[in-house]
């Protein structure tokens, strides 16, 4: 399975959506996930991509880290 | 007694300038404060220059991993509207560990729910804005937070309509405390329950139409300098409700009742006013 694939399903199980209906480059909080569920959300990524830096992506998220892509660019780069 | 009417008149002059950054907000408005009986004039602002501060969750880690967090807080008022504000000056380093929970939908799959926990240990201090009142304790905390949110949908465009986020827990305070007031100092020994819940009502462009909040403690003082209280228990309870009355202002109702530390200075307010966005 790729990042993307994987990321796409993290997200879609804040959704009614399927998987493969989450769109990456739509931005995430309060359209996928409300911002509410920041911490699990980070969680999740957190438990999929051990090597993640878990700080940066927290105080990151939803600020720089906005829509799926953003966030599958630091993924593809963990996993370098 | 005589019967209490609030009016106020809101003066508004805000330059306005270019969406930078969602948290940034100025609140101007009026109180009326029941303690004296008397409107009192309020204004407070928000800038968040830097990047990385997510203002909203109001948190900084400085360290994350595997659930384990430091997390620098502080909440500083200084200035005139204090006597209707209860702490004055508070740093705390919140240490800590979260247990995320499994998420579950409701029947239609709109809805997502989880519950979290999180214990932590907090070094802290508290102080008025003179400093004559001075804690210095550490803080156990256990903290449950249930969190709900609801779709508008299942079909494309989707966007979070509503989100529910009820937190509650224990604490216990046990440290020192020196009172400049009375030239004394004790043990300092607190233990209660504490609750923050906020709602929030959102529309398709992701603006909050409606937000819903209560915070508030209420705490057995088991030590303390006994001249400072003759009560047994201390609190507070503070509410509010803000609605979104066009775009990126907010037209504001708050409450606050109750004592807290460091002085178990009694507030009674109630405040209108208007928060800008930018």
């Amino acid at each position: 399975m790729t990042n993307q694939e994987k990321l796409q399903k993290i997200i879609a199980a804040y959704t009614p959506l399927d998987y493969t209906q989450i769109d990456l480059k739509r931005t995430i909080k309060d359209n996928y996930i409300a911002s509410a569920f920041k911490d699990n959300f980070c969680h999740d990524i957190c438990i999929c991509w051990r090597s993640i830096n878990s700080t940066q992506l927290r105080n990151d998220m939803f600020v720089k880290l906005k829509t799926g892509e953003d966030i599958l660019k630091i993924l593809n780069y963990v996993e370098l | 007694m005589k019967t209490l009417n609030l009016t106020c008149i809101l003066v508004l002059t805000v330059f306005y300038s270019q969406n930078t950054f969602g948290q940034d907000f100025i609140r101007i408005g009026a109180a009326h404060d029941f303690q004296k009986n008397k409107v009192v004039q309020t204004f407070s602002f928000d800038f968040n220059r830097t990047e990385k501060v997510d203002e909203k969750k109001g948190r900084f880690l400085l360290f994350d991993k595997n659930d384990f967090y430091i997390l620098p807080t502080s909440d500083v008022n200084i200035g005139d509207g204090v006597t209707s504000s209860e702490n004055n000056i508070l740093f705390q380093l919140n240490l800590g560990k979260a247990f995320y929970g499994t998420k579950w939908k409701s029947a239609d799959n709109l809805t997502t729910y989880v519950w979290n926990k999180a214990i932590e240990f907090n070094p802290s201090y508290n102080s008025d804005k003179l400093f004559s009142e001075k804690l210095t304790y550490g803080q156990a905390k256990f903290l449950l937070n249930f969190i709900s949110a609801r779709h508008n949908g299942a079909v494309e465009p989707i966007f979070v309509k509503t989100e529910h986020s009820i937190a509650t827990g224990l604490f216990t305070n046990l440290g020192y405390r020196y009172s400049k007031t009375y030239d004394t100092d004790n043990l300092y020994s607190t233990f209660g329950v504490l609750l923050d819940y906020k709602t929030r009502l959102l529309n398709s462009k992701n603006e909050e139409n409606w937000v819903f909040k209560v915070t508030g403690n209420y705490y057995y003082i088991a030590s303390d300098v006994s001249q400072l209280t003759s009560d047994n228990f201390g609190g507070i309870i503070k509410s509010s409700i803000d609605r979104l009355t066009f775009k990126n202002t907010y037209l504001g109702l708050s409450h606050k009742y109750g004592n807290d530390n460091p002085n178990y200075k009694y507030v009674h307010t109630l405040e209108l006013s208007v928060k800008i966005k930018y």
